[in-house]
């Protein structure tokens, strides 16, 4: 586990030391806001499933609301 | 906006045909067939129909507002908080297919090909591919497209020329056994991956000859429809309906089942299959992860989407491990929940889109 959440923290490191050099020298500051937040979302992500944190899963989320629909549809074409 | 190049109507296209093509010659065959039995091939072109539909749809919309993609004439339409959401529906729909498409191609390669390489590595592998490609651009996105299509249809021709003496025709009998129904439950799921090209509205400002999209985007439509018969006829015609519905993916099976005496070496053509199908899985990915960050990008008032790509692909991939724990539980996903998400995108928001601009009659072109 701590193997997983030192690999996933590199892999992000990497990603800052790839796009912050560019961000700093061109001095967009709006787009390294952002860019940082989405960093700040994918380590929640990611970190929250290695150790087992309870983070929303928005997938179950569109499956629950659109499985009744189709199973309605299912009901109303089956012979 | 940073100028992202021009592309032509048919570069368009060949980006339709593309984000479709890949996973529809796969999964269309087995999902279609489970419903429409013998009837697959009706199916087809009921969704075929419905697909028209759909892209008509997204065009209508698209030549009200020649310069400005869905995402950023979505808050003049509705106003401004109501068009946010609509436009975060857009880009959120975009990484949605991202994500299911890795988690579909790493399905494929852990449980047919690479049995013991961990799922992430796939995924890893192929965002790090699209991130690469989506830095070149729009024009480059293309005119990659364009070969490996070329080579893809090359194939599938292949493929079902080398499989049409083994068809017979008593397995489609007989016709409309259960009723139009099962027929129409079978053509809901292709029907959704028709309206995927729908991603028209995200290209449309970059297309210089506009006035060809109309036709080019039709023509794509017959090209996938056209692809989506062969192969299903072909599954059917050489496995049978129960067979086709019972494998994960038929089509692999069928270009297995290819047998020649005169040319030996002409057997067991699915690794070749494979070779190729990997590369369109490749494109399918990076235009829909394209489409996503730009997407995003504009929802976002961001001038270059560059510094975006690697962030957006890390969230994708953490999405795409946390949504489906197997094969099973994505298999259900894909034949009953995709569909229809994809349809709400595609066609119902964009329909709805386009009954308001119509109404308060909103349009910044002369087309």
């Amino acid at each position: 586990m701590l193997l997983n959440v030192l690999l996933i923290l590199t892999g992000f490191a990497v990603i800052v030391a790839i796009e912050l050099p560019r961000l700093i020298k061109q001095k967009i500051y709006r787009e390294m806001v952002i860019f940082f937040v989405l960093i700040a979302l994918g380590i929640t992500l990611s970190l929250g499933q290695v150790l087992q944190l309870p983070i929303p899963n928005v997938t179950k989320g569109i499956e629950t609301v659109t499985r009744p629909i189709f199973k309605t549809i299912e009901r109303i074409l089956s012979p | 906006m940073r100028e992202e190049g021009k592309i032509s109507a048919y570069q368009a296209m060949v980006y339709q045909v593309s984000i479709v093509l890949a996973t529809a010659i796969l999964f269309v065959p087995a999902i279609t067939t489970k419903h429409a039995k013998q009837d697959a091939w009706l199916s087809v072109i009921i969704a075929c129909i419905f697909g028209c539909l759909q892209v008509c749809t997204a065009v209508s919309l698209a030549r009200r507002f020649p310069n400005a993609s869905v995402v950023q004439y979505a808050p003049l339409i509705l106003g401004k908080v109501p068009g946010k959401v609509v436009g975060f529906v857009y880009l959120f729909y975009f990484f949605y297919v991202g994500y299911f498409i890795l988690q579909e191609f790493a399905a494929l390669m852990c449980s047919s090909y690479m049995l013991r390489t961990p799922s992430v590595v796939f995924m890893l592998v192929l965002s790090l591919l699209a991130a690469y490609a989506a830095y070149g651009g729009l024009e480059v996105i293309c005119r990659t497209s364009s070969i490996v299509l070329t080579v893809v249809v090359a194939t599938l021709v292949l493929t079902a020329a080398l499989i049409v003496k083994d068809i017979k025709i008593w397995r489609f009998l007989p016709v409309l056994e259960n009723g139009f129904n099962p027929v129409l439950l079978g053509a809901i799921s292709p029907g959704g991956w028709f309206g995927e090209t729908a991603v028209i509205l995200m290209l449309y400002p970059f297309i210089n000859n506009k006035e060809k999209v109309v036709k080019t985007s039709f023509l794509a439509i017959l090209i996938l429809f056209i692809t989506m018969e062969v192969v299903v006829t072909g599954a059917i015609g050489l496995l049978g309906p129960t067979e086709t519905a019972s494998f994960l993916f038929p089509t692999f099976n069928m270009a297995r089942r290819i047998k020649l005496e005169a040319l030996p070496f002409l057997e067991r053509l699915d690794a070749f299959f494979m070779m190729v199908w990997v590369a369109a899985m490749l494109i399918k990915l990076t235009t829909f992860f394209f489409a996503g960050v730009l997407a995003l990008s504009q929802w976002l008032n961001v001038k270059d989407y560059r510094p975006l790509i690697l962030p957006s692909m890390a969230i994708m991939i953490a999405l795409a491990v946390q949504a489906w724990k197997n094969i099973t539980e994505l298999f259900a996903f894909s034949g009953e929940v995709f569909p229809l998400t994809i349809i709400f995108v595609n066609f119902i928001i964009t329909g709805f889109l386009l009954i308001i601009a119509g109404i308060r009659n909103i349009s910044t072109g002369n087309t």
